[in-house]
């Protein structure tokens, strides 16, 4: 699995470190977005992730570091450039939303392009092939402020676009709209992203909208990049218990290594199961170690099937029934296992079953405590 | 997989270790740091330095030095007694009318809360000369209106209240000063969650047990705040004092330093030795002040404003709508009436029959008498310049303060509070000894006195701007700048704009305080640079009641004018939050 990125790149961060008031809120990160793709920062309030964004932006300036748009320098440290945001030429959608509540929606969306020169019937021409892309179109001699939120969202991304900018930033631009809503704006805003074809960067906290929109994701974790990849990567191969709990979550098996050598599937003990793993690493240490299983994952079954491995006798102990689908708390050898099935075949308290966990999908995880040891060795 | 390692590989490496020392205190907020702290620096250094003087009295700066008048100040400990005993009995009563006032107006069902609102507000910007010069004419002992008709009426000799006493000065200072104990305590009350109270009610505790056992040790914090900031506008009050305690010799160390200003040769050391200990004992009250506030933040201020529950009183309703009435009537209608009345007079005999009345005497204040006529002139070329000044000082440093993070910003702020801890008259010689020094010849020009004004009023603007701009969501502006505006650009078409409430407010407000200013004025504006303030005062010693009501009427009117001017245009909601200094820091 290669995860380099071949095209050069877009835009690139360069060991940068953040932060203010003596805080550091990020802490030498490195991140590189191709032209045209969409990347996604995603991780739990605190981790640095709007940080790197308002500081790519301009809005702060960083510690130290580099940062690379189309190929100009906007901001290095060590040879003092820092452009102001206003010669970025990004544009910034926020959390919320920042349409400007004393003008209308004509003049907010008008405003960048104003900047620009634009004028006259050229400008309005501009601003309302923006406002007809998010479907915004008869609202645009309106009051900002008689806007719903979603109204609000969808000016904001016209204003964005309507710009022309080299990339788009997002700060959690979906968190303040309900629900069905959210979904609704998710899917828009691919559209959007793919027929303008901008750069974008992305900060979420929700996975769900990570997952859904971006080329790449890079999980943070307090100013750092825990993990990066396409999404599917990270879902189905989490390095750390970290990544494993915040993307769909996963049942942690914690147990030591039994058996481990060049080219041959890790083994470990799990309670009394022998628990065939998948390991994204070449070798592995000895002693303790968690392995990572999405609930989705494990298959339950009346019946044993010889040529399975990883297959234990098991017993449901709960059975909770959400609708859409089913969730199971499942006792077998290694103790105790969540898992996600659809109503379709449903098992009932108490029956006695086979557990099969599929060696692909558990998958051992970076022993924390030595992740520090494993980054430099790697 | 092996490229994902080479990001974290950079992470965990070595991080740069420049950054821990790298950042240092922002030019721009260096600078505001010595423009805000110079004017106050340099005043207190002569005041200090004049305190321990021991050469000729009037030598600014001393060159002498001792202890000699320092230790003179323990021969007037009945000065500083004074001061303590009316500002702590100020403060009581103010607040305890103050949480009254403010529960009756939130949080119970008596009719009329919406006008009381804005009435009960009212007495605090008219000034202090309002309620002294009016309660001297209802109260003295001799020839108060109040004791004389009571006199006619029971047949007993009086006098039956006395507004020169210690408590006559305690009931007028604490009247004129409640309603800031009513915004503050009542702004808490609004933002109190009523679950709270709901919860009490839900076990079963009857309504005055809730409002006794939950409500009030609620709003604690927000009354103690309260009483400490009255405390030290109390500590520094003088027109009140000045005029009720006149009589009757009754000095506060406020009107002691006047006097000790006044006299011939003037004692400049001992004032300033009051002076300092006057200082020592509000900053440790605005200390304490600070603290209070700090503690509040945890327990009432959610962030979120409720509609709280109001009780509804029952047969207590009818005494509880009095307690309104009886405060309006004896700190609003029956001073500006009796001014009002005693305005028309032609003589210093009121009568109150129309017929005899006569607009003369505001002619003469305003147009035939050139003092009085510049007096008002000046004031209001005073507030204008003010409010501007002022409020675009105050706007840049909300601004700075609460948008640009790093170093330095928590030391600006209390600079900024500074002035608070600077009871004004000792502010004011200060300032004119500083100016006395400076080159470029500025006493006997208005421009000191606007200095003075801008410096002492700064904390009150700022407090004002800063409410306002805490309010104002950071990413309108931001996204100004990403969309191609420049910083100066983006301020003028978006946070100019968002904030001109707020500014509005700021502007009135600096205006008002500065047509009512007394105690910085009688030391900054000298002869040629009349003021109101000190004009009244000066016109009470020698015009006749008749003429300085006028004058008093005339400056109430002009602030009355600017406050309805500003519910007007302003859209009247937020100015009764921002107008008298609320409770944020």
């Amino acid at each position: 699995m290669d995860t380099m990125i071949h095209a050069e790149p877009f835009i690139e961060v360069r060991n940068l470190v953040a932060g203010y008031g003596g805080k550091i809120a990020v802490k030498g990160l490195s991140l590189q977005v191709a032209p045209g793709s969409h990347l996604s920062l995603l991780g739990p309030s605190g981790c640095g992730k709007s940080t790197v964004l308002r500081n790519i932006a301009g809005l702060e300036t960083p510690l130290q570091g580099e940062i690379i748009i189309d190929g100009q320098t906007v901001f290095s440290a060590s040879r003092r450039i820092n452009l102001p945001p206003e010669k970025r030429r990004l544009s910034m959608v926020f959390q919320s939303y920042a349409i400007w509540p004393h003008m209308t929606v004509m003049e907010n969306v008008a405003y960048g392009l104003r900047m620009q020169k634009l004028r006259g019937t050229d400008l309005r021409q501009r601003v309302a092939q923006a406002l007809d892309s998010v479907g915004m179109g008869e609202f645009i001699d309106r009051p900002a402020t008689s806007l719903s939120g979603g109204q609000q969202q969808r000016v904001a991304l016209a204003r964005a676009y309507a710009f022309r900018p080299k990339a788009v930033l997002l700060d959690e631009p979906l968190s303040n709209l309900d629900a069905r809503l959210r979904v609704r704006m998710r899917t828009e805003l691919k559209d959007l992203q793919q027929r303008f074809g901008l750069t974008t960067i992305y900060v979420t906290h929700d996975q769900e909208e990570a997952m859904a929109l971006s080329d790449r994701v890079i999980i943070m974790r307090e100013g750092e990049i825990e993990q990066e990849g396409a999404p599917l990567e990270i879902y189905d191969r989490p390095q750390t218990r970290f990544v494993a709990d915040f993307i769909g979550g996963a049942n942690i098996l914690t147990g030591t290594v039994a058996a481990t050598a060049s080219g041959q599937p890790t083994i470990v003990q799990i309670g009394r199961a022998m628990l065939t793993c998948t390991t994204p690493r070449a070798a592995c240490i000895a002693g303790p170690q968690s392995v990572a299983v999405r609930p989705v994952y494990p298959q339950m079954a009346r019946t044993e099937r010889a040529e399975l491995v990883n297959q234990w006798p098991a017993q449901v102990k709960r059975r909770a029934l959400l609708g859409d689908l089913v969730v199971y708390t499942v006792e077998w050898p290694g103790g105790t296992l969540n898992i996600h099935a659809f109503p379709t075949d449903l098992f009932d308290e108490g029956e006695a079953i086979w557990l099969h966990i599929p060696p692909s999908r558990a998958v051992l995880l970076r022993n924390v405590a030595t992740a520090g040891v494993a980054g430099v060795a790697a | 997989m092996e490229q994902d390692h080479g990001a974290i590989a950079l992470a965990a490496g070595a991080p740069p270790r420049r950054w821990k020392f790298g950042l240092g205190i922002r030019p721009e907020v260096a600078i505001l740091c010595v423009v805000v702290a110079a004017p106050l620096a340099f005043p207190l250094l002569l005041i200090v330095q004049s305190a321990f003087n021991v050469g000729d009295p009037e030598d600014i700066p001393a060159t002498q030095f001792g202890f000699d008048h320092i230790i003179e100040v323990a021969d007037h400990l009945d000065w500083i007694g004074h001061t303590l005993a009316v500002s702590a009995g100020g403060t009581i009563l103010a607040t305890l009318i103050g949480v009254v006032l403010a529960w009756i107006l939130h949080r119970t069902t008596v009719p009329g809360s919406r006008l009381f609102e804005i009435l009960v507000t009212v007495p605090y910007p008219l000034g202090p000369l309002v309620g002294a010069l009016a309660w001297n004419t209802l109260g003295s002992p001799q020839g108060g209106l109040i004791n004389k008709i009571l006199s006619a009426v029971t047949g007993l000799s009086g006098p039956f209240i006395d507004t020169s006493s210690m408590a006559g000065i305690i009931f007028v200072m604490a009247i004129f000063e409640a309603p800031v104990a009513v915004l503050m305590i009542g702004a808490a009350m609004q933002r109190m969650d009523p679950s709270l109270e709901e919860c009490s009610s839900v076990m079963g505790a009857p309504t005055l047990r809730t409002a006794l056992r939950i409500t009030l040790p609620l709003m604690l914090p927000a009354i103690l705040s309260a009483a400490l900031f009255l405390f030290t506008s109390m500590m520094g009050s003088f027109a009140i004092p000045a005029i009720l305690g006149a009589n009757s010799r009754f000095y506060v160390v406020t009107t002691a330093i006047f006097i000790l200003f006044q006299g011939y040769p003037p004692n400049y050391p001992l004032a300033s030795a009051l002076g300092i200990l006057l200082i020592l004992i509000t900053a440790l009250a605005v200390l304490l002040y600070s603290r209070a506030l700090r503690g509040r933040s945890y327990v009432v201020v959610s962030g979120k404003s409720y509609r709280p529950r109001r009780i509804n009183m029952r047969g207590w309703t009818p005494l509880l709508f009095g307690f309104e009435i009886l405060y309006i009537l004896v700190a609003l209608v029956l001073p500006l009436g009796v001014l009002i009345i005693a305005s028309l007079q032609t003589s210093s005999v009121l009568s109150l029959s129309p017929a005899n009345w006569t607009l003369q005497n505001f002619k003469y204040v305003i147009v035939d008498f050139p003092t009085t006529r510049t007096a008002i002139e000046n004031s209001l070329m005073l507030g204008v310049g003010t409010g501007t000044i002022g409020m675009v000082l105050a706007a840049v440093l909300a601004l700075v303060v609460h948008r640009s993070g790093g170093r330095g910003i928590g030391l600006l702020e209390q600079l900024i509070m500074l002035p608070q801890s600077f009871p004004r008259l000792i502010f004011g010689f200060g300032f004119l000894w500083m100016v006395l020094i400076l080159p470029g010849h500025l006493y006997g020009t208005l421009i000191p006195v606007l200095l003075g004004y801008v410096v002492a009023f700064m904390p009150l603007a700022y407090r004002s701007m800063a409410g306002v701009v805490v309010q104002l969501d950071a990413s309108l502006a931001e996204a100004a700048r990403l969309y191609g505006a420049g910083r100066i650009r983006a301020a003028w078409t978006i946070t100019v704009p968002l904030l001109r409430g707020g500014l509005l407010v700021t502007w009135t407000l600096l205006f008002m305080v500065s047509i009512g200013e007394v105690s910085a004025s009688i030391f900054l504006a000298g002869s040629g640079t009349q003021v109101l303030g000190p004009a009244i005062l000066n016109f009470w010693e020698s015009g006749g009641l008749p003429h300085v009501s006028a004058l008093v009427v005339t400056q109430s009117l002009i602030v009355l004018l600017a406050m309805v001017l500003v519910r007007k245009v302003g859209g009247g909601r937020n100015d009764g939050e921002t107008a008298v200094p609320k409770g944020t820091p």
